[in-house]
């Protein structure tokens, strides 16, 4: 991800009929989220279990994508990691809107000093590219689950932070905000109740892009082996994997890439959803 | 102008100056001592007292740090804690393959996304439109290295009509290096088309809201003389602005498409010197790449304010 990713990602498309992008967004997250989820009950097989007489079968009904190189289910093992990666997505993001969320209003309504530093923080990661900035997080603590979301949230942050500053001062010193200052509301009272309401859509609408970033940078880290370790199976984790083989046995690495495309394109069309329905303003034109 | 092209150069020095100082304390975070990441936790504590003597390590944190940027500024970086090398020696060998894999990328995207995004701009909502941001929203979905994998079994192992992976410096067979390059080069366009594509599009329909463009039309202008000197002329200088800041994108994009072509940039050193704990490296790697955005960006602004007067007076 990077400054323009966010941006390119929140920038309009056209207006395709909505109920269509609903359609597909949301059955494409449902059917992912049902692999996750039921995936594993219905194969029968354990993640971890190894079968060293199976190793590297193709996709055949037993095995339905096939086995890696000690023989674990390929099926169960993705759907697996399918929780692990959103689990770190998830966690990725709440910790890049707990830093960025507070810090962008602040900034943004507080103008000044603390403004100008701050953004000149955020202009400095804008500078190292962002999966560098994670893998240096990651070799400051090791690789792990933790260290992944970790890393990710602090190097998400700086971009959602500078996003909710700009939308802050556009609404800072609109006649109803005044008019909440005229009447004697104090500071607080002005962010929560008429700044942090007028902000919602666009805070909804970023949390969706961020996920569909964090889920392809987890799959980024754990390509380059920095991510969940094995034996546990994250989709970065598979892919990274993956490559061990990727010439006697692709099918493995195809398959391991086909679920992230297929929950970032849902996150990222629900995302579009959400901003027209939520956000008029910055709808699709 | 000049005083236009110095305003900028100067706003990147304090830019640099944080980056000097985040790298700085980059190796100041890390738990446990350097000298120990060195020589290993049971070594002789009159070798360790002597090399934390030799590196400067009991000195106050800020005389360190004015030494090791007198150092960096002369192109000092420090010994490799793991080859034992200057990591600048290292990162000169390494700087040119990452360059040109950023430059073939860039070629490549921009290719693809400029005509692409002009299109879809020009002709909003239009059939072409639709399939064009159809597939931006799927090329942003596609991460990046899965997409050179799926590339390389098609058209180097399938067809054969590429080598899988390598690299051979220019100046020893140059049309081996391009022949090298066509794979990873593309892998990168493509995962960056997107983001361009979508860039251009919304440039072109932001222009064409402004009061020119309705001045243009009202004078009975045909529409493609209208898009072709006044829309694009007032949408290109922010599209070079825009296109600089996806830099950063595609030199995160090239770490991982190094490692999975076997291409030997600095994109390489980044997770071998994150597995093994090489933080002199890291530092290094941090402050070049973050120069390269900075300096392109700087660029971009002189190039906005060379094609653009109204940018001049800001």
């Amino acid at each position: 991800m990077s400054a323009v990713a966010v941006v390119a990602a929140t920038a309009d498309g056209p207006r395709v009929r909505r109920g269509w992008k609903l359609l597909v967004g949301g059955g494409l997250l449902g059917l992912l989220a049902l692999f996750m989820l039921v995936g594993p009950l219905v194969s029968g097989y354990d993640p971890n279990a190894t079968d060293l007489d199976a190793r590297f079968s193709g996709p055949s009904a037993e095995h339905w994508f096939g086995t890696d190189d000690l023989g674990r289910d390929l099926f169960t093992r993705m759907a697996v990691g399918g929780r692990m990666t959103m689990l770190i997505a998830v966690g990725t993001v709440a910790l890049a809107s707990a830093i960025a969320v507070p810090l962008g209003l602040l900034t943004g309504y507080l103008g000044g000093w603390v403004d100008l530093a701050v953004m000149r923080v955020v202009d400095l990661f804008f500078a190292i590219p962002t999966l560098l900035v994670a893998i240096g997080i990651v070799g400051i603590f090791g690789p792990s689950f933790t260290t992944t979301m970790l890393a990710l949230g602090l190097a998400f942050w700086p971009f959602y932070a500078r996003l909710v500053r700009s939308a802050v001062v556009g609404v800072r010193d609109l006649a109803y905000t005044d008019a909440a200052r005229v009447i004697g509301a104090g500071r607080w009272r002005i962010i929560r109740k008429e700044i942090v309401p007028a902000l919602l859509p666009l805070l909804i609408v970023q949390t969706t892009v961020l996920l569909g970033f964090a889920v392809l940078d987890e799959a980024g880290l754990g390509f380059l082996g920095l991510g969940v370790q094995p034996p546990d199976a994250s989709w970065g984790s598979l892919l990274a994997q993956s490559r061990g083989f990727v010439l006697s046995h692709p099918w493995i690495g195809v398959i391991a890439g086909v679920p992230i495309l297929l929950v970032v394109l849902g996150i990222n069309i629900m995302a579009d959803v959400l901003r027209d329905r939520l956000d008029p303003q910055g709808a699709s034109t | 102008m000049v005083q236009y092209i110095l305003r900028r150069l100067l706003l990147a020095v304090p830019l640099l100056f944080g980056l000097s100082i985040l790298a700085f304390a980059y190796v100041r975070v890390i738990p446990g001592d350097p000298v120990t990441a060195m020589l290993g936790v049971n070594s002789d504590p009159e070798l360790v007292a002597r090399l934390r003597d030799q590196l400067g390590l009991d000195e106050p944190w800020y005389q360190q740090y004015t030494s090791w940027l007198g150092n960096v500024v002369t192109g000092d970086f420090g010994l490799s804690y793991r080859s034992r090398m200057p990591v600048s020696d290292i990162l000169i060998d390494r700087i040119p393959a990452t360059l040109e894999l950023a430059l073939g990328g860039l070629l490549v995207g921009l290719a693809l996304a400029i005509p692409a995004g002009l299109y879809a701009g020009f002709r909003r909502g239009s059939r072409a439109d639709n399939v064009i941001t159809g597939a931006t929203l799927v090329g942003l979905a596609t991460p990046g290295f899965w997409l050179g994998t799926l590339l390389m079994l098609l058209l180097a192992l399938q067809l054969g009509w590429l080598p899988s992976q390598g690299y051979v410096p220019f100046d020893v067979d140059p049309a081996q290096n391009l022949r090298l390059l066509v794979l990873p080069a593309l892998t990168l366009g493509l995962a960056i088309a997107p983001y361009l594509a979508r860039l251009t599009r919304t440039a072109v329909v932001e222009t064409g809201g402004e009061p020119s463009v309705s001045y243009a039309r009202a004078q009975g202008l045909p529409e493609a003389t209208v898009a072709r000197t006044v829309v694009l002329r007032i949408s290109l200088p922010q599209l070079i602005v825009a296109i600089a800041l996806t830099v950063g994108f595609l030199l995160a994009g090239s770490i991982v498409v190094e490692e999975l072509f076997n291409w030997p940039g600095m994109g390489r050193l980044v997770a071998a010197g994150v597995s093994e704990r090489d933080y002199p490296m890291i530092q290094a790697l941090m402050l070049v790449y973050g120069a390269i955005f900075i300096v392109v960006n700087v660029v971009a602004e002189v190039l906005q304010g060379l094609l653009d007067p109204r940018v001049r007076l800001t």
